[in-house]
């Protein structure tokens, strides 16, 4: 029987750009440098997106894409250093080329947009729908934080969200007993 | 089909012809509609029945069940996306009337879990990025699959997606555009960048290499007419809300004028349209041209018309710029359609003219007497010269036809 080698490219095309697409993003997560970043919610107020969470990152540095003098769709480079587990210091490298910079926890890539908002591709988070209003309060409250891994190049991905301190999965189950009781 | 056995009757009755081919011909039909139409319906019900599951999966996955790991989603996603590639193929290979309807559906099926995957992907990982990215990478892997369809259907769910990119992309934060002018710059641009696709297609599927390009480019009409009346009429409205500015940028104006300049070339050169279509595209984008040089020059209407009658009531011709625009530019697309034999796109157009003239009454004319009063003229008028038309219509097509050579 006669193999439709062509037909085969075609099927393993997007099944192989798919898998390559997971492992990239698992191994950031697997080998990249953690960082715990505070988020914050801005206006419009519009944090949930359908089933995900939008927030801002809060670099500690306010007006981080005016600082570094960057058009919308500019590259920025930022060098984060984390302090404790909540305190982030930050500090601008504007470069069309990622340069290793010392004393950096990591650096992320990112871009500024028209509002002049770097965005490094971690400002979303998927909840589950039925804890949405709930757990947007919490980010309103300014007591939520993302953990990222950030790999050499300096791209970011969110590997989870703590609320109160907490894991997402593990606020929910300690939200959910203290309702029954 | 009911009408075939008088037309034949007829022809006999003339001498046209005789007995034993007025069987023959009868005979023939009636097994071809035999053989064609379960197959027909049979296509259709698939095609909805697996849109529906594949929209289903994606809202199953939109749902995100947390207390199932990651991990543990992505690998069910991969082994069900295998399990589905493996039906595909061995479809290919079956034989009998059928296999490439459920050809077709299947690999519809799996077009849709690569996209519903490419969701689960987004949200295992929290990845950031606009729709319209999302969307392009799945129109990039799918295409190979797409090509190889074997009937209509996977083209159009292509073509559709790729307009849907589009859509999303004018919408999205971007530096190319400014967002408040994008929606309507996108759709001006639209059809005449799917009128130069149509043309490229063409001229792929005439070397003969490319079988997939006639289909690709079936499908490419159908939604450059769709986009044609939807530019015509919905853009042309929010033109009268959305001034442009000169921060609107050069750029969009770049790519919209390249686009049209590509599609007149392609339209002069190509053998897809007939000399009378021909001329009927030449003047849709001359009307078009003529239409947008004074938003381009002064951003609206109002402006442009004081520069040539000071003191003008520039609100009446805001209202009255656009449907002078877009009806006649659509009865000319509605020739173009009937030219062209395509008789339902036809009706839409006229659907779409007949909207438009109740809109206009609405906007001009303040009180409902007055917009009642209105639209009883303006059907008359247009019974009156569609009759004429009916009535006439061999003399002008010969006047026409004497124009055109």
């Amino acid at each position: 029987m006669k193999l439709n080698t062509r037909l085969i490219i075609s099927l393993a095309v997007p099944i192989l750009c798919l898998a390559a697409f997971v492992v990239y993003k698992a191994a950031i997560l697997a080998l990249g440098v953690k960082l715990v970043l505070p988020v914050s919610g801005y206006d419009p107020r519009d944090l949930l997106s359908g089933h995900y969470l939008t927030y801002r990152v809060d670099y500690n540095r306010p007006d981080l894409c005016r600082d570094s003098y960057a058009s919308p769709g500019d590259r920025v480079y930022v060098c984060v250093r984390q302090k404790g587990e909540e305190g982030v210091e930050s500090e601008v490298i504007r470069s069309l080329h990622f340069i290793p910079a010392e004393g950096c926890t990591a650096v992320i890539r990112g871009v500024c947009d028209e509002r002049g908002r770097f965005t490094a591709g971690i400002e979303r988070f998927y909840i589950p729908e039925k804890e949405s209003a709930m757990l947007e309060r919490i980010v309103w409250d300014r007591k939520a934080m993302i953990v990222v891994k950030v790999d050499k190049n300096g791209t970011a991905v969110v590997q989870d969200m703590l609320f109160d301190g907490m894991p997402m999965n593990e606020f929910l189950k300690k939200h959910r007993n203290e309702k029954r009781r | 089909m009911k009408k075939l056995p008088n037309l034949i009757e007829e022809w006999v009755r003339e001498g046209l012809l005789t007995q034993s081919q007025h069987e023959k011909i009868l005979e023939y039909e009636k097994n071809r509609h035999r053989a064609g139409k379960p197959q027909w319906v049979l296509y259709g019900f698939l095609i909805l029945g697996i849109c529906i599951v594949g929209i289903g999966l994606i809202s199953l996955i939109a749902a995100n069940w947390e207390k199932i790991p990651g991990g543990a989603k992505i690998a069910a996603d991969f082994i069900v996306l295998c399990a589905v590639a493996f039906g595909v193929y061995m479809l290919d290979r079956a034989e009998g009337g059928w296999s490439d309807i459920f050809f077709d559906a299947l690999s519809a099926f799996f077009i849709l879990l690569c996209m519903a995957s490419i969701g689960l992907v987004s949200q295992v990982f929290h990845t950031g990025g606009q729709l319209y990215q999302a969307l392009l990478f799945w129109l990039i892997i799918v295409l190979p699959l797409t090509l190889r369809g074997k009937k209509y259907f996977l083209f159009h769910l292509w073509a559709a997606g790729f307009l849907t990119m589009l859509v999303a992309w004018s919408s999205a934060d971007s530096s190319l555009y400014d967002q408040r002018h994008a929606f309507v710059l996108f759709f001006l641009t639209l059809p005449f960048f799917l009128l130069f696709i149509v043309h490229l297609l063409f001229l792929a599927a005439k070397t003969g290499k490319a079988r997939w390009a006639e289909r690709f480019g079936g499908a490419f009409i159908f939604w450059l007419m769709v986009s044609f009346i939807v530019m015509l009429f919905f853009v042309e409205l929010s033109f009268l809300t959305s001034h442009f500015e000169a921060d609107a940028g050069l750029l969009p104006f770049i790519i919209l004028y390249a686009c049209i300049v590509a599609s007149l070339v392609f339209t002069l050169f190509s053998s897809f349209f007939t000399k009378k279509e021909k001329i009927i595209v030449f003047i849709l984008i001359a009307v078009f041209t003529i239409y947008c040089l004074p938003l381009i020059k002064d951003g609206e209407y109002s402006l442009w018309l004081n520069s040539i009658v000071p003191h003008s009531d520039s609100e009446i011709i805001e209202k009255i710029a656009g449907p002078v625009f877009s009806i006649p530019a659509t009865m000319l697309l509605c020739m173009l359609f009937i030219m062209r034999d395509q008789r339902r796109l036809f009706n839409i157009g006229m659907i779409a003219v007949g909207l438009r003239f109740l809109i206009i009454y609405f906007q001009v004319l303040g009180d409902l007497a007055t917009t009642a009063l209105g639209l009883i003229v303006t059907g008359a008028a247009i019974v009156g010269i569609s009759f004429l038309w009916f009535k006439k219509r061999s003399t002008v097509e010969r006047w026409l036809g004497g124009l055109l050579k």
